[in-house]
């Protein structure tokens, strides 16, 4: 049956592959992909009884610290006021901090998958980029009892004080999360190959996101810097990068229960393809010959 | 382990001539389809890094102390391999055997020249490479055979032939981490062979595990390549390769040193590999009055070395000018570094020998051990030693490369289970 089809080749052209045909090359191989899916999911959780429950308590364990920290002890919850009524701090905090956890996951598992499996791939052909997505998709699964527990977080609060949390500005949640991927591993994929030959890339990285997490409004209202912070710079990647943005049109959907501006989603929207499409690009560009351990 | 699936409609398809910028510059003459894998002028360089440490710090201030080595791993290499034949591929350890079937699967792209690929192709690099660990071996099946692009009810349909050659029991529902590298060995084989690739590329599999698999496999191996797979094999094992392999490529230093008849490759190659690095040392007794003027090993292809198990002939020739009354002729073999001896004398045949003459020995069959041996012939009148010569005798493996290390003394042996 193969025999019909035109012949492989390889060459050395074959080492840096074109968009479409990477893509193409990556969808062929979605058996693969699905099963490492699988794999993942299985290690992290299957064998180890406490698995789930980790994964639920160490956001939760997380989300306590900081309405500790930060709502408490330097109560910077004025600015957490949403026009339902509603103002509680640890609410408005956890909304921002599923976002941001998905894109730290999200950045990282593309980044470190690739690194984590030349060795493998000195011995199995497969796409480059197999184990990144498989990894970032066994990451969005892992994602759906925290996006539950938050869920049901809302709806006690609802209980509790008798406003209103649920609405149907709730489903702009399922696309928000999809451009987190996108942005999360594009820029996991503009690092992986670096990080596969320098491991210091993936160190300064982290670094770098722990800086960008409180540069970016989540365990505080961007209303507080209003004519606080001065320099021009530092204002404008609080209010405009992307993160921000994400985190701001979450905090529409399931806090203030708003849909995000037009503006929010058409920025989102082109960043985070940008980045994906160019980071996927420059993966491909480069990720065979670092395959081959040079 | 693995295995290793490249599916059908691979990294590129050839169609756009633009792809074929990349410095090849075979005008697409489209190739015949009757040839499963086309090697073209491949070769493949690696560079290597001496100043690896370094790295990130003279990445960031552009100071790269040494360039990069090149290794050519491979060197212009071409084959072609007809549909539903085998190709063996031969070779020292580093003559970039390897390279070039991992090439030929995608692994390693070419640096030069192009190779082209028509069919399924499952390379089999390391048995059991492509298992997930955590997945059982059953799952793994599934897995492989996703990736081939078979369906389901197709591999629900061999896998009961899958766990039979795999014959690793109730482990096979259990995950692959808790195999011995032999079951997953086992299992990385039943998977390959019974997923019916259109190609099969095998790397030294033949070798692993105990010997009943390795018997299992190159059943299997032979089957496939009755039913049409086109196979491509490295391995050590030339017996096996001898009897099925279509045409055999020995590569040397990453060069094609000699593609063709398997028999006519492997007995180069052969002779190659014993031959060592020393240059064959002719007589030592080379003295100008010494009365055995000649002695050689003589074959009739006229080849200077003996092989185990095979008949061996030797030449001599004499010329004494005094006569040797009653002359006894023995012949001594010493392997290097020994002091045994093995050989054979006229003792009881009291010959004169006056003048010149030749002399011819035969060995019905040469049952020493292949190596390095010294042949002695020595001339003595009664007890009195009047002339001796040596030569180098190379003795090299009629089979397989299997060295034994005793002499075949031809027992009769007779076993009576009770």
């Amino acid at each position: 049956m193969a025999i019909e089809n035109p012949p492989i080749v390889f060459s050395s052209a074959s080492q840096s592959r074109s968009l479409a045909e990477s893509m193409r090359e990556v969808w062929n191989y979605r058996g693969y992909i699905s099963y490492l899916v699988k794999k993942d999911l299985r290690t992290n959780y299957l064998r180890t009884y406490l698995g789930w429950i980790w994964s639920l308590a160490e956001p939760l364990l997380t989300l306590a610290i900081y309405s500790f920290v930060f709502g408490y002890i330097l109560d910077v919850s004025r600015g957490a006021a949403s026009p339902t009524g509603l103002t509680n701090f640890p609410a408005f905090l956890f909304a921002a901090l599923v976002f941001w956890g998905f894109f730290r996951q999200s950045a990282n598992s593309t980044m470190n998958a690739f690194a984590g499996s030349l060795a493998l791939r000195k011995k199995l052909f497969f796409p480059p980029a197999a184990p990144s997505i498989a990894k970032v998709l066994s990451k969005s699964i892992e994602m759906i009892p925290e996006i539950l527990m938050l869920m049901a977080f809302y709806l006690l609060l609802w209980g509790i004080t008798g406003i209103r949390t649920l609405s149907i500005t709730w489903i702009a949640m399922a696309p928000l999360l999809l451009l987190v991927m996108l942005f999360g591993s594009g820029v996991g994929f503009w690092l992986a190959v670096p990080n596969s030959r320098y491991g210091d890339i993936g160190m300064l990285f982290n670094v770098f996101l722990r800086l960008y997490f409180y540069v970016t409004p989540i365990i505080w209202p961007l209303s507080i810097i209003d004519g606080r912070l001065k320099n021009p710079i530092i204002n404008g990647i609080a209010r405009w990068s992307p993160m921000t943005q994400v985190v701001e049109a979450s905090r529409d959907a399931i806090y203030r229960l708003q849909w995000p501006s037009l503006a929010t989603w058409t920025y989102l929207i082109v960043i985070s393809t940008v980045t994906f499409v160019t980071g996927w690009m420059r993966f491909h560009r480069s990720a065979g010959k670092a395959a081959e351990g040079q | 382990m693995s295995i290793e699936p490249q599916t059908t409609p691979g990294v590129e398809e050839t169609p756009d001539p633009s792809s074929n910028s990349g410095g090849t510059d075979h005008g697409l003459p489209e190739a015949d389809p009757e040839i499963a894998i086309s090697v073209q002028n491949v070769s493949k360089m690696f560079e290597i890094r001496s100043d690896s440490g370094a790295g990130l710090r003279a990445a960031l201030t552009g100071f790269h102390r040494a360039k990069p080595k090149e290794f050519w791993a491979v060197k212009d290499v071409s084959v072609e391999v007809p549909r539903g034949s085998m190709l063996g591929i031969i070779g020292r350890n580093g003559s970039g055997k390897s390279t070039l079937l991992r090439q030929m699967c995608g692994i390693y792209a070419p640096t030069k020249g192009r190779i082209e690929v028509r069919g399924r192709i499952t390379a089999l690099l390391e048995l059991g490479a492509g298992f997930v660990p955590q997945l059982t071996g059953r799952e793994n099946v599934y897995m492989n055979s996703a990736v081939l692009g078979i369906p389901r009810e197709r591999t629900d349909a061999i896998m009961d032939d899958v766990a039979a050659l795999a014959d690793i029991g109730d482990f096979f529902d259990n995950p692959v981490d808790t195999y011995s590298s032999g079951m997953r060995a086992r299992l990385g084989f039943a998977v390959s062979v019974h997923l019916e690739p259109d190609i099969l590329l095998a790397d030294e599999i033949i070798s692993v595990g105990d010997v009943s698999f390795s018997k299992n496999g190159v059943a299997h191996m032979t089957r496939m390549r009755e039913e049409g797979v086109t196979i491509v094999l490295v391995a050590h094992g030339l017996a096996i390769m001898e009897r099925l392999c279509d045409q055999v490529l020995w590569l040397h230093e990453g060069e094609a040193q000699l593609l063709g008849e398997p028999r006519e490759v492997i007995r180069e190659y052969r002779d190659f590999m014993t031959m060592g690095d020393e240059a064959l040392p002719t007589d030592d007794g080379s003295l100008d009055d010494n009365p055995i003027t000649h002695l050689e090993i003589s074959s009739d292809d006229g080849i200077e070395f003996g092989y185990t198990g095979a008949p061996l002939a030797i030449h001599a020739a004499y010329d004494f000018a005094t006569p040797v009354e009653n002359a006894i002729l023995t012949l001594r073999f010493r392997a290097q570094d020994t002091e045994v001896f093995l050989g054979s004398s006229t003792q009881d045949l009291n010959q004169r020998l006056e003048g010149r003459g030749t002399i011819d020995i035969r060995l019905p069959i040469l049952s020493i051990p292949p190596g390095q041996y010294a042949a002695e012939l020595e001339i003595s009148d009664g007890d009195t030693p009047v002339a001796s010569r040596r030569t180098r005798v190379p003795i090299r493996p009629l089979e397989e490369i299997t060295l034994r290390d005793f002499v075949d003394i031809g027992a009769d042996w007779r076993i009576h289970p009770t």
